[in-house]
């Protein structure tokens, strides 16, 4: 049973900001949910992972792959705010 | 030239092209009317590119200034020919959605590999299509453009997340599409459409451009009408890519291949007793009765731990999205909305951004990975993920060539059916996740309809890097289809 309580602690967590509305409808949601898969506590699975890359050390060559700069104003045309050739965000630092 | 350009599957309209029988150009404008005239019902598209002839005159061009052997080698199979695009694949100076505000006025900066693969043959991209919000979802209701509408009932939902790109293939919108799978994004919406929809080995194809969901399940997927066109596609763009390190060689396939495989398909029965449909069981049972006629062994295989396999999914796959969508924050790139400090201007950003169906997975995938219940979910979710694996791979060793299950566990149901009921709506998927959680390849081909005239599919899953066992099958299939 997930509660309104955690839903805001989820919320936090996640950087999602929630109305009071949705954290009930969210909890019931999570809940159902929850107990769906919960079926996994009945199942003996012992220990184990699994690694998907099919590769090994894949690593790229020690080298300058882009010149500097080459990339600059077409990444800075997608942030919503910019200044000289910098992204603008606010303050953290000094704040409580 | 034919009188409708737009019957011709993609391989019979890329030689069509090559041979000069007609041109890119006008195979484009066939199917630009046909846009124009029915996708304001069926919403295929988010946005229709307005230089699609552009690019057509330039594969004509290409045709135009080669030789026939240097043709070959520019355009290959899909070269000229019209192609729909997933709204979560980059293409360059193209606007890009994953079909959630949170992308809101994003213009992609760069291709995909698969686009520049793609691009590099001639194709045409004529739009990017309609999609569940960054592929979460089996209807296509969640994307934040409105729902897209079955073509063979339109009070039907497509399926989903790649829903745009089966509406658009099975509306005869174009002549393939792209999509991407999770958990049976492309397979599950080309059953219900009535098409061909093929979920490539994991590595398979490179993901560097593809915005991301749960990247241990990932893979682009290829929606055709046949068999040998979603080969197509899938040979256009596969092989190794350095932008994306999982990818394996084409050296690693010749290597697989060399081997024949005996004609043995098997059946997880046990896993096939529960939550499947009657019409779509006896749908099944004449495909393999079908089958089985034309000289295959058919045999029953156990797969104990097949059960487990949507839970571990509904546990991996939002545990992996909530770390990849933490990217979307308002500052780099799309929507961004305003509050008193930072962190305000992430609460309100992704508040607003994130439609419901992500905020739902977003927060299941926080609490999976949170300190008390790691283990209970995530390592264990992991752990069973090793134990699907290892039960295929000891069928598979056993001389099992290919698994074969229907593709869906129910018909196309109707659209808001299910929408208010998450875990109904995650059901769609019993039958598609296992070959994402093992990373091997599968497909849906059609395999005809139920009494009320809805169409239904039927998978075949193989090896990893074995797709020659799929596109063997599945091209056979197809030809006693058509027989009966």
């Amino acid at each position: 049973m997930i509660t309104s309580d955690e839903i805001a602690k989820l919320s936090a967590l996640a950087r999602i900001q929630i109305s009071e509305v949705e954290k009930k409808s969210l909890a019931n949601d999570l809940t159902a949910i929850l107990d769906y898969i919960s079926e996994i506590n009945e199942a003996s699975a012992g220990t184990g992972s699994v690694d998907m890359a099919p590769e090994r050390n894949v690593f790229r060559s020690d080298s300058i792959a882009e010149q500097s700069g080459a990339h600059t104003d077409i990444l800075l045309a997608s942030a919503p705010r910019t200044e000289n050739s910098f992204v603008v965000v606010k303050k953290i630092l000094g704040v409580e | 030239m034919p009188n409708d350009l737009t019957k011709l599957s993609l391989v019979e309209a890329s030689e069509g092209i090559k041979n000069r029988h007609f041109s890119s150009v006008e195979l484009t404008k066939a199917y630009r009317a046909a846009i124009e005239e029915n996708d304001g019902d069926l919403h295929a598209y988010i946005e229709v590119f307005d230089d699609a002839l552009e690019q057509a005159e330039r594969a004509d061009s290409a045709v135009r200034n080669s030789s026939r052997i240097d043709v070959e080698r520019k355009l290959g199979r899909v070269g000229g020919v019209p192609i729909a695009m997933k709204d979560n694949i980059l293409i360059k100076g193209k606007r890009a959605s994953a079909a959630s505000r949170v992308l809101d006025g994003y213009i992609a900066s760069y291709d995909a590999t698969a686009t520049k693969r793609l691009r590099e043959h001639h194709a045409v991209f004529l739009g990017r299509t309609n999609m569940d919000e960054f592929a979460m979802g089996s209807s296509t209701e969640n994307s934040a453009y409105g729902p897209s509408k079955n073509p063979i009932d339109q009070t039907r939902v497509p399926g989903g997340s790649s829903g745009g790109s089966a509406v658009a293939v099975a509306g005869g919108m174009a002549v393939g599409a792209l999509g991407s799978e999770t958990g049976g994004s492309v397979r599950q919406p080309a059953a219900f459409c009535g098409i061909v929809g093929l979920k490539p080995t994991y590595g398979a194809v490179s993901r560097s451009g593809l915005i991301a969901l749960a990247s241990s399940l990932d893979q682009i997927g290829f929606m055709a009408r046949t068999v040998r066109d979603a080969q197509a596609l899938f040979e256009a763009v596969r092989g190794n890519d350095p932008l994306d390190a999982t990818t394996v060689s084409v050296g690693a396939y010749e290597h697989a291949h060399v081997e024949k495989f005996p004609r043995r398909i098997g059946i997880p029965e046990d896993f096939l007793k529960r939550g499947i449909d009657q019409g779509v069981r006896n749908n099944f049972d004449a495909s393999v009765a079908m089958l089985e006629k034309a000289g295959y062994e058919v045999v029953s295989v156990s797969l104990p731990h097949l059960a487990h396999a949507l839970a571990v999914y509904y546990i991996l796959m939002p545990a992996e999205a909530s770390t990849n969508l933490a990217r979307f924050d308002g500052v780099k790139y799309g929507l961004h909305v305003e509050g008193k400090d930072l962190l305000e201007d992430y609460l309100h950003t992704r508040a607003v951004g994130f439609g419901p169906e992500p905020r739902r997975r977003i927060l299941l995938g926080t609490y999976v990975l949170s300190a008390g219940y790691y283990d209970a979910y995530y390592n264990k979710a992991n752990a069973l993920r090793a134990r699907i694996n290892s039960d295929l791979d000891t069928v598979f060793a056993a001389g099992v060539s290919a698994i074969v299950t229907p593709t869906t566990p129910t018909p196309p149901f109707k659209i808001g059916e299910k929408s208010n009921d998450p875990v109904e709506m995650y059901l769609s998927d019993l039958l598609t996740v296992s070959a994402n959680l093992a990373g091997i390849p599968a497909i849906s081909v059609p395999s005809g309809k139920t009494k009320e005239g809805l169409p239904l599919g039927f998978q075949i899953m193989a090896p990893r890097l074995r797709e020659d066992i799929l596109f063997s099958i599945g091209s056979e299939f197809e030809r006693l289809r058509d027989e009966l």
